[in-house]
């Protein structure tokens, strides 16, 4: 990766040159996405972002307010409580996520008997219907009916109210979010294990090198620009957890489950507040934006781009 | 125990784990498979049946009838091909540029398609919806198609592929005189199968999943998707949980045949020959 | 106004002779505006599923087939939800329908943001129709601010279902409408049936959190007045124990499922149909899902009552939207949607109650007597153009007490104290 750090007084006429050389081919390659990117994506963003400054109830026009939105969210109990929501549901939910799904993809990038169908098994939770998937889970969760309980029951522990109390009801559904992800995240490992030269692993094997030291010297390092891409989606991801809430507990019970963005979206389309929402919005980008700063920073120490 | 021996019994036992933890995969599929042949009030029966005593195979021919089915399969096939001929296209030429390529401002402007990845969709709903009204695209494909081809998740994935890709190949070219449009398609894209499948499948995936947007920006039902189209299957009084499940069940089936497909390609990494070990 | 200068303007000798012959053969009569020989389109967005779906068509159908200057398409969304965020999508944007339905507790936020127009500037000119025609429950919900703002779709009322066979197993007798909260009470604990923890069956149930009917029912009020309340009356002492009772079914007695429970389980029409739940209070449009029961035999009775009998009264509404560049077409619609021949599509089914007196009177359209009889004490709760920012509130609060995180009582004065100051604002 070319350093950014430039010399004092500037950089040698040599080394800018060396820096522009690929220019014209660069533009050639990013220019169908570029543009299509500035229209469709940045815009609306950018137009998002303007709309935290204004009061706006879709109906009228937008009335600027310049900072009184922000200063609303910083005195807004719930949005505080939603955040901390959220920030539970991203511990929970991403490093264990992240550690199964990669044991899966190691595990499952053998020719084993059966492997096809392991890995289409795995798979099967992340097509199958939102509304099926809740359907299932709320019957498992469930105090009086549900298979957890019942399976708990046999070793004498009482019915516990998954999602109708609001200490277990963040963690059933991290334990949902992880279960239903885990065969997206796994498929993204797997074809970042394709990118593994076979050849590093026969010869490891022939100089007698376990199956664990095969992982930590071989796999890990070589896997890791994909191990990034998931951990950095992954978080992105679980901050703007919103389908798993809507579909199951509504950000019940009482609030425990709200997240940020089912917050925004109550605020933009139920509560008639687009501009408060997108207030909301920007204060996540800001916190997710630096965790990703902060990732990009440590990558560094665990990355390895050959 | 001989280390043989004990490699085996981890073996089996890791075995046992994963097909336990793959059944409890299938429980939402054979949940949707068996409420789509029962009769309306056998869904909640307790204790719950497996197989109603009278399957309704007729569901499915009956999902056809009560919405037009058919035409949204059509509709979401049609935007799925041409989302993801938009999206390979974009994102491997823009993600080459990103990983192989040298030029000012490049980490700045890759910090940026991935900052816009940070904005919750709710937000730029309405922008982009004006965009699209300003076009006159509303209630055509082009909406449908044209902005999620620019979704930056597509450039980030082929980034992050290609620079896992060892670099002594490509220098070695490079110094033989290729130029980048050679190196892409004769070295690099032979090398990236898994990853163009991946995106594919996810793109294919992102295309049937959404709602929101199709919501949003098609009224006339026959251009609707299919994610929006099954949702007519709850009702303004109770929700047809048996049709809805037949319905789901058709369409969850492509892309699981796609998927079983993708996986031809999903071998046990690359055979590279004339690079040291 | 100058639609009817411009037909003026062009070949109306022989417009106005077929117009004329064309209304008189079809023998609907239209206003003299609509003289002019293009077609107007409008459009109309609904809600509902797609059985819902295909009786908004139908109504189309029947529509067309009755006059020929008017074509309507129909945007229709799966869910109330998907047609909000349309409705807002589209207003922001700049192209609302030109018909919009709309439910009942949203309609003052709405109202109040100028989005509809008023019937008395769209019926301004109109001799032959009347709001009287209507009853008054309905068209008092479609009321906020002496203006009324759409006219009536249809509305519902609530009664008592019940599980015949649970009855008769148990050896009770059957509900009869002269019950009260006691009657309620003790038999719904004598059918809730349990193994250890768990219960097998609840002995009753509604849909969510409502208490607002059993304040009524105990003689008290919920707020000073239904129009944008300013003060909260739910302290008082008779109101209290409304909601103590209510709630308590829930906690105390648990002789009904949680709303959580209830959403996990399936619905409650569903558990009601799977004979999991004895009873259920519910409104008119169940009988459409429970005309497919094979397993048991059930009925419907008037609900119980303490003090006085009370209902909350569910509506749905078609408003012609103020930014409507066809506001007399999209007019002529609505009359014609909420006349004998629309009420007929949607009332039909069975799902819910005729707004329209003559709609009433048909022998077709004939509705079960526990629910005509509700429609004398059945009111509206609120019409609030707060109502978005104070929905939450209530439901928080409520939740709480059914966690058996505060009583009644405090949730009574936790609500006084947040609501009123909004009220006032």
């Amino acid at each position: 990766m070319a350093a950014r750090s430039s010399t004092p007084g500037g950089m040698s006429f040599g080394r800018r040159l060396r820096r522009m050389h690929d220019l014209p081919w660069a533009v050639l390659f990013l220019a169908p996405s570029f543009l299509g990117f500035a229209v469709f994506t940045l815009f609306p963003v950018l137009y998002s972002a303007y709309l935290s400054f204004v009061d706006w109830n879709l109906i009228r026009d937008p009335v600027w307010v310049g900072f009184d939105n922000y200063r609303k969210a910083f005195n807004d109990p719930l949005f505080w409580k939603v955040m901390r929501n959220t920030f539970s549901y991203t511990a929970g939910s991403v490093p264990l996520g992240m550690a199964l799904s990669l044991g899966l993809a190691v595990l499952l990038n053998r020719k084993l008997r059966g492997v096809e169908i392991l890995r289409t098994l795995y798979f099967l939770p992340v097509v199958s219907s939102g509304v099926a998937v809740a359907m299932v889970w709320r019957w498992l969760y469930e105090p009086n009916f549900g298979l957890i309980n019942y399976v708990l029951s046999l070793v004498g522990i009482d019915p516990i109210g998954w999602l109708t109390t609001t200490e277990w009801a963040m963690p059933a559904i991290i334990l949902m979010s992880v279960w239903k992800g885990l065969g997206q995240s796994m498929v993204i490992f797997l074809a970042g294990l394709q990118s593994i030269p076979r050849q590093l692993y026969e010869a490891a094997e022939i100089d007698g090198a376990s199956r664990w030291q095969q992982f930590w010297d071989i796999t890990r390092p070589l896997l890791s620009p994909t191990t990034f891409f998931v951990l950095v989606i992954s978080i992105i991801g679980s901050f703007q957890v919103f389908s798993q809430v809507y579909v199951m507990t509504n950000g019940g019970p009482a609030n425990s489950t709200s997240t940020i963005v089912y917050y925004i979206y109550q605020k933009g389309f139920n509560e008639f507040q687009m501009g408060y929402a997108s207030t909301l919005s920007w204060l996540l980008f800001a916190v997710i934006f630096a965790f990703t700063l902060l990732q990009m920073r440590l990558q560094r120490n665990w990355v390895t781009y050959d | 125990m001989t280390s043989r021996t004990r490699t085996r019994v981890i073996d089996v036992v890791i075995g046992v784990i994963l097909w336990a933890g793959a059944l409890t995969m299938l429980l939402p599929f054979l949940w949707m498979l068996s409420t789509s042949l029962k009769p309306l009030e056998d869904v909640f029966a307790w204790p719950p049946l497996l197989i109603s005593d009278r399957p309704l195979w007729r569901n499915y021919v009956d999902v056809f009838d009560m919405v037009p089915l058919a035409q949204f399969f059509w509709n979401t096939t049609l935007v799925s091909v041409a989302r993801t001929l938009g999206v390979l296209l974009t994102s491997i030429l823009a993600g080459y540029a990103f990983a192989r390529m040298t030029f000012p401002g490049r980490d700045l402007i890759f910090l940026l398609y991935l900052a816009t990845m940070m904005v919750p969709d709710q937000v730029t709903l309405i922008p982009t919806f004006v965009i699209i009204r300003n076009l006159h695209w509303l209630d055509t494909y082009w909406a449908l198609i044209v902005p999620a081809i620019f979704n930056p998740f597509g450039v980030f994935l082929m980034r992050q592929f290609l620079l896992s890709l060892p670099r002594d190949l490509t220098e070695a070219a490079k110094l033989d005189g290729a130029n980048h449009w050679q190196i892409l398609w004769g070295i690099t894209m032979p090398l990236s199968t898994a990853s163009i499948v991946t995106l594919t499948l996810f793109t294919l995936m992102g295309a049937w999943n959404d709602f929101l947007w199709p919501l949003i920006v098609i009224n006339d039902p026959q251009k609707q998707m299919l994610s929006v189209g099954l949702s007519y299957f709850q009702d303004l009084y109770f929700t047809n949980w048996p049709l809805l499940m037949a319905a789901s069940v058709l369409a969850m089936l492509p892309i699981v045949v796609i998927y079983v497909i993708a996986q031809r390609f999903f071998v046990e990494g690359i055979a590279v020959t004339g690079i040291k070990g | 106004m100058s639609t009817f200068t411009r037909s003026f303007n062009r070949r109306q000798a022989i417009g106005l002779g077929a117009a004329v012959a064309a209304t008189a053969g079809t023998g609907v009569l239209l206003p003299r505006r609509t003289f002019a020989q293009e077609t107007v389109n409008i459009t109309w967005a609904t809600w509902g599923g797609a059985a819902q779906a295909q009786l908004y068509t139908q109504a189309i159908e029947l529509f067309h087939a009755a006059q020929d200057t008017i074509r309507v398409s129909n945007i229709n969304s799966p869910d109330f939800e998907a047609h909000n965020q349309r409705t807002l999508t589209n207003a922001a944007g700049g192209n609302p329908a030109d018909i919009v339905m709309q439910p009942g507790e949203l309609l003052a936020n709405y109202a109040a943001q100028g989005v509809f127009e008023p019937v008395s500037s769209l019926a301004a000119n109109d001799s032959d129709w009347s709001v009287d025609d209507y009853f008054e429950n309905p068209i008092g919900a479609m009321t906020w601010n002496d203006e009324v703002w759409g006219l009536p779709k249809d509305f519902n009322v609530n009664a008592l279902y019940f599980n015949k066979n649970a009855f008769e197993e148990a050896g009770l007798a059957l509900p009869t409408s002269d019950w009260t909260w006691d009657d309620l009470l003790t038999n719904a604990q004598a059918l809730t049936s349990r193994d250890g923890a768990r219960v097998e069956r609840y002995g009753w149930s509604d849909g969510g959190i409502a208490p607002w009917q059993w304040v009524w029912q105990n003689g008290a009020e919920i707020f000073d007045q239904y129009q944008d309340p300013t003060e909260v009356l739910l302290t008082d002492p008779a109101a209290v124990e409304a909601l103590t009772y209510y709630f308590n079914l829930f906690t105390e007695e648990k002789v009904a499922p949680s709303p959580s429970e209830l959403t996990q389980a399936g619905g409650r029409q569903e558990l009601f149909m799977a004979g999991r739940t004895a009873m259920l209070y519910d409104h008119r449009g169940a009988t459409v899902p429970f005309a497919q029961i094979t397993n048991f035999e059930w009925d419907i009775v008037e609900m119980a009552h303490n003090v006085e009998r009370g209902g909350t009264l569910a509506f749905s509404g078609f408003c012609v939207s103020s930014g409507s560049q066809q506001k007399e077409a999209a007019w002529e619609f609505v009359k014609w949607l909420t006349g004998v021949d629309g009420v007929s599509v949607f009332v039909g089914g069975g799902n819910a109650l005729p707004a329209l007196k003559a709609a009433a009177e048909l022998p077709e359209l004939a509705v079960q007597e526990p629910f005509r009889n509700a429609v004398d004490y059945s009111r509206v709760v609120i019409q609030s153009q707060r109502y978005a920012e104070i929905a939450p509130i209530i439901s928080t609060e409520f939740e709480s007490v059914i966690l058996g995180k505060e009583t009644a009582e405090q949730a009574a004065t936790n609500l006084k104290d947040k609501l009123e100051p909004i009220f006032n604002s």
